[in-house]
């Protein structure tokens, strides 16, 4: 420590600018592994975010005598194929039904606030992602008008988090069709229970109310002929996410939901089939008619389902479809590629300096050499010395990356939550102090440390060595 | 080693030999900073490649007055809302009558010159409407599918223009007011005009003619997109902030036709205001005046959001968060660049104060002195950066897929196959490549230089005597 700060006094501006220079590396890549660790690492509330699958979508294709249409629905699942695939994989997992979130108005006292992000799930969510509830618990199941809300969203809609089992709340979502067809998807709540809100950066498990879906309730109803796509049986709004149990891996439960799919695919099923002409080489669509299907004239896939939250986050989001794959090399060499490009020009810039260094340490390095010194002994001397400024320029780079990280959070993040620009705010970011203080940061921090000042020191002063003692003590400081 | 020869006249003679001589003196330290900036000159043409481009496409003019127009948004009231009312929510001669209801108040504003409603599709509902042209077998350009209200004065209140020096041609005034049918005509630029028919002064006679000729053949079917009659031409405009090319196509949209295809609940109401208005601090204030939303409000429409039209289409929004990304890291470079170059330059400060000491006794100019070292590192940041262009344009030219040819939806397209009237630098591999080069050059030239700054004029202002005694 003596001789570092040493060191330093005599060349102040050296030991300056190697440090901010090291610092702003080591910033750079710890922006790069915070991103990476808020979009992949297990946060609040997704404890096992590492295992956790979801499974959305079903595609239901079917061709016509004219083979350049192909018609199908690609949708989530209807109550009761949801249910049969539960039930074929209750025994290795949990599964969560879910409805995709909406944003909503609620209304207190006349009161309406607006951009609420409401769900609906069935209670296996609860063993899915881990809500921290501060007030009362999680929903049972087959439950109407209850619901549980986040504890900043009853802070902004109650004053409080606390006492607010209990009260009532309303709710709007609005939804608008062609030929000015709506659909009032409006509801009165009873607080049921007050969880701690998670982040927005995490989005699949996001949400300012969750309310129950009735699943007793919709098998029900599905036996009335409540056709909503065509085909009740199979396409509905339902998606899955699941959580295998300890030991089960995702292609045991995606192998139990193919056999599932494979079953069904030898039913007759009845849909709404698009009634066609053709007429001088051009087809139309001219309506649509109920018609049975038999086995082998419809395919049915669930295509790159089930995904896992990697999938899910890194996939393609340009096209998030039944098909859309995560490539994972690609992903890889992309990270990998950046890590690098932000480690080797901090590292080519610090060995510059390095470089510019050793002319002036000739001299004592040839004395040194004269008197029996190896170049090994020499060169861990020089890595040393520079460990220290990279060291204190990689504490720099840390305290820099988490101001960076607080100050423009929104704008760092944007991507994250799968947003346009200026759709998030600052206030919507929460940064979980597990999100910046992991353990996996800090290491992350000391790797890229060591390697850059690896990098950057090595051959610098291995070249500068190569020369005998007698040039170098003659050389000029 | 010294560069610059002192002169008796004002003309600094730049020993360009004696400025080599004096880099390859100096290889240890100038060699680093030379491979950082090739190895950063090939990263940032890769990042600044689509930003050049975007910018390039962002700042060519839209041709209507983007700037004096605003969007102001209404919706249908909530469930809650005292006045809600679920049959006439559902009623859409209702909302007609509640949009026309007002725009009166919207457009007696003193801010305002004109308010007008707009149709969902094209330039109201900022999605992404186009046809596929044919221009020659297996050769399409994608056109910017628009639609109007007719009796709207909606061209005058864009600001788009006829063109008047087409025989024949209507006025924009008799175009606001033209019921052009959706499957058999429509309004389009004169670049589309020009395209598909050779020449714009003769196009109208001749898309009558083949729309004629082509129904007559075909009377139970709706006319091809390239059998269309243009009923009129306007000036070039672009549509978009991502539509690099002038080729939109109007046709017109009742209101209450465009309210049956509206399943967004939104429904939008242009406001031209007058010059030397901001339509940026109008929308802000709008957003934020609660006695101006009131004039938004109309039987079962209330207000939603106000927005300048120039956010609205794009025009604005440069930089997604992945170009951010991108722009960050090139910041990032030229910091440590420009650390590099400062640090590298500093610690030669000392070792040349001999050879600058020199020089001063010999009578040269501090600003002699700093030109020396200028010259030095402008050469090693022009060489440098040049490397690492040469070495991406090479990696470019064996993966043609990566090159960027602006903006989703053109990205494929083989512009030696386009016409002339499209082409472009962007489109030209070597031409695109020169200029995404000049700008990271550029760039690195800057950013080397800001580094010598110091160093240079510290250097520079050494006292001669006290150098020389030194050494």
């Amino acid at each position: 420590m003596r001789k570092f700060l040493a060191r330093f006094r005599q060349a102040p501006m050296f030991s300056t600018i190697y440090i901010i220079g090291a610092a702003l590396s080591v910033a750079s890549v710890m922006l790069v592994a915070i991103f990476l660790h808020v979009k992949t690492s297990n946060i609040y509330p997704e404890y096992s975010r590492d295992r956790i699958l979801y499974n959305n979508e079903i595609g239901l294709d079917f061709g016509h005598s004219d083979a350049r249409i192909t018609v199908g629905y690609h949708n989530a699942y209807s109550p009761k194929f949801a249910s049969t695939i539960i039930d074929s994989i209750s025994d290795i997992a949990n599964v969560a039904l879910e409805r995709y979130r909406k944003s909503a108005n609620v209304y207190v006292d006349g009161k309406k606030y607006e951009n609420v992000i409401i769900r609906s799930a069935t209670p296996d969510i609860f063993s899915i992602y881990n809500y921290e509830f501060i007030e009362g618990k999680p929903f049972p199941d087959n439950q109407e008008s209850i619901a549980v809300i986040s504890d900043k969203l009853a802070r902004r809609i109650f004053g409080s988090e606390r006492d607010v089992v209990g009260r009532k709340f309303k709710t709007s979502v609005l939804s608008t069709g062609y030929f000015g067809r709506l659909h009032a998807d409006n509801a009165e709540f009873t607080v049921y229970g007050v969880f701690r809100e998670g982040s927005r950066l995490l989005p699949l498990s996001f949400a300012e109310i969750i309310y129950p879906v009735n699943l007793n309730l919709l098998l029900a109803q599905e036996t009335e002929n409540n056709h909503t796509y065509g085909e009740y049986d199979i396409i509905g709004d339902l998606k899955m996410t699941i959580l295998p149990k300890t030991g089960v891996s995702k292609e045991e439960v995606s192998s139990k939901i193919d056999e599932v799919i494979a079953r069904q695919a030898t039913r007759t099923i009845t849909i709404q089939k698009p009634i066609l002409e053709k007429k001088d080489g051009v087809t139309r669509i001219i309506g649509s008619e109920l018609a049975n299907l038999q086995p082998g004239e419809y395919t049915l896939t669930n295509g790159t389902y089930p995904r896992s939250s990697l999938e899910m986050m890194f996939g393609d989001q340009s096209f998030p479809g039944l098909y859309a794959e995560f490539d994972l090399k690609g992903f890889t060499k992309l990270y990998g590629l950046l890590v690098l490009t932000l480690l080797l020009v901090p590292a080519l810039n610090l060995s510059s300096l390095i470089s510019g260094n050793m002319d002036s340490k000739m001299n004592e390095m040839g004395i040194r050499k004269a008197f029996g010194a190896r170049n090994s002994t020499l060169l861990r001397q020089v890595i040393n010395e520079n460990l220290w400024l990279t060291g204190c320029g990689a504490i720099l780079g840390v305290i820099l990356a988490w101001i960076g990280v607080l100050l423009w959070k929104d704008w760092l993040f944007e991507g994250v939550a799968g947003l346009a620009a200026g759709e998030l705010s600052a206030s919507d970011v929460m940064l979980d102090p597990a999100m910046l203080f992991a353990p996996k940061v800090f290491i992350a921090a000391v790797i890229i440390c060591v390697t850059l000042n690896l990098l950057s020191s090595l051959i610098p002063s291995w070249w500068a060595l190569r020369r005998p003692a007698i040039d170098s003590i003659k050389s000029k400081s | 080693m010294v560069g610059i020869a002192p002169t008796g006249n004002r003309l600094y003679k730049i020993k360009i030999m004696n400025t080599l001589k004096s880099l390859w003196t100096r290889r240890g330290q100038y060699g680093w900073i030379s491979i950082e900036i090739i190895v950063a000159s090939a990263i940032a043409f890769f990042v600044l490649d689509s930003i050049v481009v975007s910018t390039y496409d962002a700042s060519r003019p839209y041709n209507y007055d983007v700037d004096r127009l605003v969007m102001v948004q209404v919706s249908r009231l909530d469930q809650y809302h005292p006045d809600y009312d679920d049959t006439r929510m559902r009623n859409l001669d209702v909302i007609e009558g509640d949009i026309m209801s007002i725009i009166p108040g919207l457009a007696e504003l003193p801010e305002v010159e004109k308010a007008i409603p707009l149709p969902i599709r094209g330039f109201g509902g900022g999605d992404d409407s186009r046809d596929d042209v044919p221009l020659a077998e297996s050769l399409h350009v994608q056109s910017f599918k628009a639609t109007f209200i007719p009796e709207t004065e909606f061209f005058t209140t864009m600001g788009i223009k006829a063109a008047s020096d087409i025989p024949g041609n209507p006025s924009i005034e008799q175009m606001n007011d033209m019921w052009v049918n959706f499957y058999d005509e429509m309004i389009c630029t004169r670049m589309e005009a020009r395209l598909l028919h050779g020449d714009e002064y003769t196009a109208m006679a001749k898309s009558r003619e083949a729309h004629d000729t082509w129904h007559a053949a075909n009377p139970d079917l709706s006319n091809p997109i390239d059998k269309l009659a243009i009923v009129g031409i306007v000036e070039d405009i672009r549509a978009w902030g991502d539509r690099p090319w002038p080729l939109v196509r109007f046709y017109a949209d009742p209101l209450y036709h465009s309210l049956q295809w509206n399943n967004r609940g939104v429904y939008n109401i242009l406001l031209r205001l007058k010059k030397r208005e901001n339509a940026k601090s109008f929308a802000h204030k709008f957003n934020h005046d609660p006695e101006l939303q009131k004039l938004a409000r109309s039987g079962v429409l209330e207000f939603n959001n106000a927005k300048a039209y120039a956010e609205f289409n794009g025009a604005d929004t440069l930089f997604s968060p992945k170009e951010r990304y991108r722009n960050l890291l090139v910041v990032f470079f030229a910091i440590n660049i420009f650390l590099g170059v400062f640090g590298t330059f500093w610690m030669l400060t000392r070792k040349r104060a001999e050879e600058a000491g020199i020089m001063r006794a010999f009578g040269a100019t501090p600003l002699r002195v700093r030109l020396m070292l200028y010259v030095e590192g402008s050469m090693i940041a022009l060489v440098s950066s040049l490397t690492g262009c040469a070495i991406y344009v090479y990696y470019l030219s064996k993966n043609p897929d990566q090159f960027e040819y602006g903006l989703s939806g053109f990205r494929a397209v083989d512009m030696e196959q386009m016409p002339a009237e499209l082409h472009s630098w962007v489109g030209d591999f070597w031409a695109h490549s020169a200029v995404v080069s000049a700008v990271v050059c550029g760039l690195m030239l800057i950013v080397v230089l800001l580094g010598i700054a110091i160093p240079a004029w510290k250097l520079s202002h050494i006292n001669p005597v006290e150098a020389l005694a030194e050494e």
